[in-house]
């Protein structure tokens, strides 16, 4: 869609808008996570330096409503968190001790947002996968399902 | 149509304190990151329990049911009322076709932003209204 006034000009040209409907990226990646307890928790998320020297440009966490199970990295598939679990989560784009962005999964869910996509265009060094964390703020008890968390690059 | 992309974002919240009374207004709680002069807010999006069941310490969050009864209002760093009573229910961006409110970009002040009760139905004394706030550095 055209630029129709100054300030979408402003939006585009610094880079804090794009069309929804644009291509999202060139590639993706899956970060899958199985929850090890139920209860509030922290779960860090494990190094990734594929990801980590490239543009990310779209988060998406994937729920059961989406694909049934998740794959855990030694290839067994377990079930994935199911979506009415998603208020009981958040994820925070960080690097080192600077927490980038927080956000709750309910933004990065496509269903939940009419398909749109969490868009979040990052430069290569400007996030680490591994400093990067999930944090149960809900009391829900999902120990064993998987968090499966799928990166959108260039 | 644009859809915003994050730059940095935080989440920040205004708690009812004491009996909800319609017409008053609850004080947005201070956040230091967010209060330096050198960030621009440009998005906004609000939660209900329905899109996050608590707080990081464990607060209550209003449900989607009673958010209509909350407005926000959003000042800048000279006390302008830029966004004034802008329903709670409109920055949900579950309810909202997916779509985030963008703003343009101004220095804000947090600690005097505030939300503003209409009825109070559903509402108690330790909830919180909750939002995303998307900013940028100048």
């Amino acid at each position: 869609m055209g630029i129709v006034s100054d300030i979408e000009t402003y939006f585009a040209k610094t880079g804090k808008i794009r069309d929804y409907t644009d291509k999202v990226a060139n590639n993706t990646d899956v970060v899958s996570i199985q929850i090890p307890a139920n209860g509030l928790q922290q779960i860090y998320l494990p190094q990734n330096s594929l990801l980590d020297g490239r543009k990310i440009r779209a988060i998406q966490v994937i729920a059961d409503d989406e694909q049934f199970y998740g794959f855990t990295p030694t290839g067994t598939t377990i079930e994935n968190l199911p979506v009415a679990g998603l208020p009981d989560f958040k994820f925070t784009f960080a690097k080192d001790n600077e927490e980038i962005a927080d956000i709750p999964f309910s933004s990065m869910h496509r269903p939940s947002n009419n398909g749109k996509f969490c868009f979040i265009d990052s430069e290569v060094g400007r996030h680490r996968i591994g400093d990067c964390f999930i944090t149960q703020v809900g009391a829900g008890s999902y120990s064993g399902t998987i968090i499966t968390l799928k990166f959108w690059y260039d | 149509m644009n859809n915003i992309i994050i730059k940095n974002s935080q989440l920040v919240t205004a708690t009812i304190e004491g009996t909800p009374t319609v017409n008053r207004r609850y004080k947005f709680n201070d956040i230091p990151n967010l209060s330096r002069n050198n960030i621009v807010l440009y998005g906004i999006e609000a939660y209900s329990a329905s899109q996050l069941s608590n707080t990081s310490d464990g607060g209550d969050i209003v449900a989607l049911n009673d958010s209509l009864g909350i407005t926000v209002t959003l000042k800048d760093n000279n006390n302008n009322e830029f966004v004034y009573q802008m329903p709670y229910y409109n920055l949900i961006r579950n309810e909202n076709g997916g779509f985030v409110v963008l703003l343009e970009p101004k220095i804000i002040n947090l600690t005097d932003c505030y939300i503003q009760i209409n009825n109070t139905l559903g509402l108690a004394d330790g909830d919180q209204a909750v939002f995303n706030f998307y900013y940028d550095f100048v």
